[in-house]
């Protein structure tokens, strides 16, 4: 009994191992635990650890696998690529170690420390030569089939002459040889989809930035045309030299006009001079956001900047941590007032974020910190990320204010 | 002795400008402030900075057809004189973005947009002023300087609540009521810098003991004026009785 709780447990390793670690999206901790331990009580309670669970382990693992991530049918390749994987592995060390000692119940353990070692290399090697070599993305039905096919073809060879070694080990060397030319060309399928993923994103950022240069140029023509006709009004006031006329007219009809103005829309076009496309599509994706159009919004990036010292993505997750505090901040406020300022100093590139702010102060000793937070359960990660971040460059200077109701994260010398 | 200061290339304003300050100090006698000049240019201004112990309010324009700008001219008046008082007067001051006033740390805005209500403004701007020097006097402040780059910030001791250590690597955090500010400097290196009034809490923490308002023994926490706790190790919770 004891035995195969054990060797089930080695197997159940091996397997779910297998399945898991050639994923595209590597599998969570909860999602492997949960296959291992299912893996484990099926090989327990069934008693068997021979060829014939094969199947049906292969089958529970792809199953789980395709209910518990994305990119579905990618994944279920690299799965079975992986399966076959150990498979191969295994039988390697189990007719290795049986040249030296009987079969005993640890022999699954080198071959799962083995699968585990060189997983991550085959995966990132198998990566690298998928990208490398371009070609037709493979159809992933017809790959599964084919692969299924000669699984079972090399599992009735086996079974019909377990006692010739040759068979064994020819089959188990084409079916290696198969699933690594599999992982390749799959690697390219899910570069694919990633780029796809991210162009979907950019694409959507850059409509609504068209959008918002079209609304611009929109009000900016209705503007001129208002123009001509307020001037001629007034021209005509100065002939008839009718003053108070002139001046009731300047009262009634310009000065409102005026204070309109500045509360109509955000004009987008201030972000031309910020040349890092990463950092234009975050600006541009938070600030013409849904939540933002409810804000006063201003930008002012002063001279254009088309270079940062620091690391783009590091600088990316940084502002957009801020700026959705910022956004937060805002919209609980009265003011309802966001303004961003990019400058170039003498120190190098400048940040300041200003909000308009409800606390009335800072708290000094937990702002920052891990799990605090004044926004309800399930925050309070922001500024401590931010930090982590920030960590990986020493030379960048951080400073926080509350000041007159505002609240100002300033980011210097990146 | 506050001095004040006007600039501005545009001469109808400049002379108005100079008339409403000299007409607002002319009655009081009893302040310690002067008209010190009027400059059309940013270089003349220059050339004439009061010399260290007299602060300057400065009327500024920044729409400069220059090579100088509003920012490079507010750095080099705080390089010569650190306490000095800024105000920008300036066409479309409604329009300047929050970020732009902080980033020249104005005192004040006046707008020219509104020409009747400039004088008034001045007028408060020259109160304003005085009223914070007057505060500033008798009190021979500690500054800590901070230089970073190419340029230096004087922060008042004494409005220091604590130092910390950052999560960033060789730098500290200031804190003071409201802000926190990232430098590049260790705390011993700080503590030898500001003295007497400072004193670890523990060996990250350098606080300002004048800051301290109750020291909560049993928890080994201090409570600061603006309400901050900070926890105490048991070795330096004397330094604070």
């Amino acid at each position: 009994m004891i035995s195969d709780i054990i060797s089930g447990l080695l197997y159940g390793i091996l397997f779910s191992l297998a399945a898991a670690e050639f994923l595209p999206d590597p599998l969570g901790w909860k999602n492997r635990a949960i296959l291992l331990f299912s893996s484990w009580i099926y090989l327990v309670l069934t008693r068997l650890s021979g060829p014939t669970a094969i199947p049906v382990l292969l089958l529970y693992g792809l199953l789980f696998v395709f209910f518990r991530t994305r990119l579905r049918g990618i994944s279920l390749c690299c799965a079975q690529a992986g399966f076959f994987l150990a498979l191969v592995v295994g039988r390697c060390c189990f007719s290795f170690l049986s040249f030296f000692r009987p079969v005993s119940l640890f022999t699954p353990l080198p071959a799962a420390a083995i699968l585990l070692i060189t997983a991550p290399l085959l995966k990132a090697a198998g990566y690298r030569l998928g990208a490398l070599f371009p070609g037709k993305t493979p159809d992933i039905p017809g790959v599964l089939a084919a692969e299924v096919f000669l699984f079972f073809l090399s599992l009735e060879a086996m079974l019909l002459y377990p006692s010739v070694l040759a068979v064994s080990a020819a089959s188990m060397a084409v079916l290696a040889v198969l699933s690594f030319l599999l992982l390749f060309r799959l690697a390219r399928l899910v570069i694919q989809e990633q780029k796809n993923a991210s162009e979907s994103r950019s694409l959507r950022t850059l409509e609504a930035y068209t959008e918002n240069l079209e609304q611009a140029n929109l009000q900016l023509r209705r503007f001129k045309h208002d123009y001509t006709n307020i001037l001629s009004t007034m021209s005509d006031y100065m002939e008839q030299g009718n003053l108070l006329g002139l001046k009731s007219y300047f009262q009634d009809q310009i000065l409102p006009m005026s204070s309109q103005m500045q509360l109509s829309s955000f004009d987008a076009s201030a972000l031309s001079s910020m040349q890092i496309p990463e950092v234009k599509s975050l600006l541009i994706s938070k600030i013409l956001s849904e939540r933002a159009k409810s804000l006063k919004v201003k930008i002012q990036i002063a001279s254009p900047i088309s270079w940062m010292v620091m690391d783009t993505g590091d600088f990316c997750r940084v502002l957009g941590i801020y700026l959705d505090n910022a956004l937060d901040g805002a919209l609980e406020s009265e003011k309802k007032e966001l303004q961003i300022s990019l400058d170039d100093t003498a120190e190098g590139h400048s940040l300041v974020i200003i909000n308009s702010c409800n606390s009335p102060s800072l708290p000094l000793d937990r702002i920052g910190q891990e799990s605090f937070t004044t926004k309800g359960s399930g925050h309070g990660m922001g500024l401590a990320t931010a930090a982590e971040i920030l960590k990986k460059h020493p030379y960048v200077y951080k400073r926080t204010l509350l000041k007159d109701g505002y609240f100002i994260q300033q980011l210097d010398n990146f | 002795m506050l001095k004040l200061y006007f600039c501005d290339d545009n001469p109808a304003w400049l002379s108005a400008f100079s008339d409403y300050g000299k007409k607002a100090i002319l009655l009081k006698t009893e302040w310690d402030v002067s008209f010190a000049g009027a400059y059309s240019t940013p270089q003349e201004l220059l050339a004439a900075l009061p010399e260290a112990g007299d602060t300057g309010l400065y009327f500024l324009d920044i729409d400069f057809q220059e090579t100088m700008d509003g920012f490079a001219l507010a750095q080099k008046i705080r390089a010569a004189d650190p306490r000095a008082f800024l105000v920008f007067i300036t066409a479309h001051a409604d329009l300047a973005p929050l970020t732009f006033r902080y980033r020249l740390e104005a005192m004040d805005f006046i707008s020219k947009d509104r020409p009747s209500s400039v004088r008034g403004r001045i007028v408060e701007c020259i109160d304003d002023a005085y009223a914070r020097y007057e505060a500033f006097c008798g009190n021979s402040q500690d500054y800590l300087t901070l230089r970073r780059g190419n340029g230096t910030e004087n922060i008042p001791a004494a409005s220091i609540l604590f130092i910390r250590t950052s999560t960033v690597p060789h730098q500290v955090e200031i804190c003071l009521p409201g802000e926190i500010t990232g430098y590049y400097a260790t705390l011993d290196g700080l503590e030898k810098e500001l003295g007497e009034d400072f004193a670890r809490c523990h060996r990250s923490c350098l606080v300002n003991k004048k800051q301290v308002v109750s020291v909560r023994k049993k928890e080994r926490e201090l409570v600061l004026k603006d309400g901050s706790v900070l926890k105490c190790s048991y070795r330096n919770l004397r330094f604070f009785l």
